[in-house]
């Protein structure tokens, strides 16, 4: 990792309206995506959790501009070059989406089924004009091979593999242009423990040998935790903490972070019943609470949590900071984990 | 120690017949369940732990079979061994729901969209309890607010899509628990939840248990789930108990080579980050393609050629109530 900062986010909101009737009259609106701001440096991993409907796919997606963002800014610097992805027309996006791409979570319904492995792979490198014919078998079966997949497969088609390997065929494919940022979608949220684990190795590999940049979407707070160097975590359409992934651990800010992290289950019985058990459920984005979106929640919440959204500010001065968005927590010693 | 037996399986083996071949989904489980206990089965996508549930609640698909085996249900009464009885026969359908009830990771698979939450409820109390319309109303609600959800008075009016997953989830407990089973099968019961909301249910299930003294068989393929709530393991894979034991020994005295790179493979909160992680070569083989000997020794880091892939090693005690199918630790001696 270097200091470069490769992507910048600030202020992005994706809103999708809610229309009813037979007019489609617009209702109201889900706020996905609602004033999130983050960066992710060069060759940095930075995970970004939260239950689901959070907002996490939407960030993503934004950034990718698979979806078009209500507003905000979306910076990506290539070269040492600002660009404005939020801004860009058709064809200025095809040319930087090559540096961009995304592996998802789920490897049966994300590769087509009528196309065969080396399509699959190889229609990037086609769209793109970077390769055809021999050429293109030969780039195929390169990347086959740096994600671990015998190239003599490449005349099959996804059916005939695993969940494990399809994911692999997933990367493969996100790896074929080179990119610089790779946004992670629950890349192996479906995956049994075992080949989650040769998964998670590989994209480690992969970062390491061609410096590639992670945005890593995912709920589980073990992966998270294991594969990214800051952490972010999302509620009900905002970030409410970011910080380095042992200080986020061991240090928690957010009173839902803290929450969080005492609800997952331990892959140790003795700390079994130890867990605070948080009440209620996660807000409706269309219809969040007022103030704090967590303080029906929020064990901790007094009158001025009721009242207004907590500022996100940085409360650690060296290092990578540590950025939360909750009005006591300077004041509150939370439990992280050890 | 046999009166405090629930349920007992013994090489139970259930087989699909497919044209492919026959897949063993199954194939010689025996395990036993202590009563107001938790058993849990955890294993990887397609090792049998639904099948066996399914055995169980007599309840397989079409080309399922129960070859053979036994699965003994004691009661007060006496006892009878479920695999014997017919699918749909009155006793089987008395079994089901009444002294043994299910849930699943999708609430939907159990409860009817069309239909509000307090007429499903109602229904299976109608059907196994003796009380009249109004009564197993009054029980109904009764049940919706032992699994903790808000307002059930009014709720119980409510249809299953008018419900939060987390919600529906605590609908289909109440509705497997309103007749006071003495065994709840709970097949990945959180699977499909977010965090916190998997924590709640865990711990209404724990409460539950406490309260109406049921046994409980949790499958799932979480250790996290396992380490929070079992009593007792066993660890499948592909259609066979390779360990099982109290859950102290499997966590922390785990012998099966398998149970320990599955352990070793869990990148678990609170661990030095960015490590590699150990994980297990290759894949699991193919239903059709099961390997010789020990189905586990084409990834096994400790395989012994000659001897793994020769014959299925026989489950060894190597400590009280531990057993391990291993040849490390002697898996060929008791044949
Ligand atoms: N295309 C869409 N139209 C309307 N609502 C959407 C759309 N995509 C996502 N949402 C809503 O936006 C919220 C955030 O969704 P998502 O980004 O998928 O969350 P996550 O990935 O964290 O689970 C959810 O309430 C979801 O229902
Ligand atoms: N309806 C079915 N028809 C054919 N094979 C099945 C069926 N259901 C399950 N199987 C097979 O039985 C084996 C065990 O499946 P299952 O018990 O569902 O696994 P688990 O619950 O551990 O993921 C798998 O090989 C699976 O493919
Ligand atoms: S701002 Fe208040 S309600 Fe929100 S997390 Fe902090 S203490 Fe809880
Ligand atoms: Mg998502
Ligand atoms: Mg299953």
């Amino acid at each position: 990792m270097n200091e470069k900062i490769l992507l910048e986010v600030k202020g992005l909101k994706k809103y999708f309206p809610i229309k009813k009737g037979f007019w489609k009259k617009i209702e109201g609106y889900v706020k996905a995506v609602d004033d999130v701001s983050f960066y992710i440096r060069e060759g940095e991993t930075l995970g970004l959790v939260g239950e689901s409907g959070s907002g996490k796919t939407t960030t993503g997606r934004c950034i990718l501009r698979a979806i078009d963002p209500t507003e905000g800014e979306i910076s990506f610097y290539l070269d040492d070059e600002k660009i404005d992805i939020a801004s860009l027309n058709n064809k200025e996006l095809k040319q930087i989406r090559r540096h961009m791409q995304m592996i998802f979570q789920d490897p049966y319904s994300s590769l087509n089924p009528r196309m065969t492995v080396k399509e699959i792979i190889g229609e990037p490198l086609l769209v793109n004009d970077v390769a055809k014919g021999r050429e293109l078998e030969d780039r195929v079966a390169e990347l086959m091979k740096q994600v671990g997949l015998s190239p003599e497969y490449m005349i099959r088609y996804p059916h005939a593999f695993s969940g494990g390997q399809r994911q692999r065929i997933g990367i493969a494919r996100a790896l074929a242009l080179n990119p610089k940022l790779i946004v992670c979608d629950e890349p192996v949220s479906a995956l049994d423990v075992s080949i989650q684990a040769q998964t998670l190795n590989l994209l480690q590999d992969l970062q390491e040998a061609y410096q590639l940049t992670y945005l890593f979407i995912a709920h589980d707070l073990g992966v998270v935790e294991h594969i990214s160097d800051r952490v972010a975590v999302m509620y009900v359409g905002r970030i409410v903490e970011i910080a380095e992934t042992e200080e986020l651990f061991k240090n928690p800010k957010h009173p839902y972070t803290e929450a969080l992290l005492a609800a997952v289950p331990k892959p140790d019985p003795k700390y079994r019943e130890t867990s605070r058990i948080l009440s209620g459920e996660v807000a409706d984005p269309a219809n969040p609470p007022s103030g704090c979106y967590f303080h029906p929640r929020c064990p901790y919440a007094t009158d001025i949590c009721k009242e207004k959204y907590p500022e996100f500010k940085n409360i650690k001065k060296d290092g990578e900071g540590h950025f939360v968005s909750c009005h006591h927590a300077e004041m509150l010693n939370l439990q992280g984990i050890e | 120690m046999s009166d405090n037996i629930l349920l007992e399986v013994k090489n139970l083996k259930t087989y699909f017949h497919l044209d492919e071949g026959i897949v063993k989904a199954v194939d010689g489980v025996s395990f036993k369940i202590e009563k107001g206990k938790t058993f849990g089965i955890v294993g990887e996508s397609g090792c049998g732990k639904s099948i066996t549930a399914h055995s169980i609640m007599q309840i397989l698909p079409p080309r399922g079979r129960i070859e053979e085996g036994e699965i003994i249900l004691h009661r007060e009464s006496g006892t009878v061994d479920i695999a014997k009885i017919k699918p749909n026969s009155e006793e089987a359908r008395k079994i089901r729901g009444n002294e043994i009830a299910m849930i699943f990771q999708e609430p939907m698979t159990a409860l009817a969209p069309v239909y509000t939450v307090g007429n499903q409820i109602q229904e299976a109390i109608l059907l196994h309890q003796n009380v009249k319309k109004e009564q197993a109303r009054e029980i109904a609600i009764d049940m919706l607010r032992k699994v903790g959800i808000p307002k059930p008075e009014e709720r119980i009016d409510s249809y299953p899509f008018e419900m939060s997953g987390g919600m529906r989830q605590r609908a289909m407990i109440a509705m497997a628990i309103c007749c006071n089973p003495s065994l709840l099968i709970a097949d990945e019961p959180t699977t499909a939840l977010d965090v916190t909301t998997q924590a709640q249910i865990l711990d209404l299930l724990r409460t539950l248990q406490k309260d109406m003294g049921m046994a409980t068989l949790m499958i799932t393929h979480d250790m996290g789930v396992i380490a929070e709530i079992a009593d007792d393991v066993a660890v499948m894979y592909l259609g066979k108990i390779v360990e099982t034991g109290p859950v102290s020994e499997i966590f922390y005295n785990p012998k099966h080579p398998y149970t320990i790179a599955l352990l070793k493979s869990i990148p678990k909160v609170g661990e030095k980050k960015r490590k590699r992680l150990e994980s297990i070569e290759g894949m699991v083989p193919s239903p059709y393609e099961l390997p010789t000997g020990c189905r586990f020794h084409t990834r096994c880091p400790s395989y012994m050629a000659g001897i793994c892939d020769r014959a299925e090693p026989s489950a060894v005690e190597v400590n009280d109530g531990h057993k391990v199918s291993c040849f490390l630790y002697g898996g060929n001696e008791n044949e």
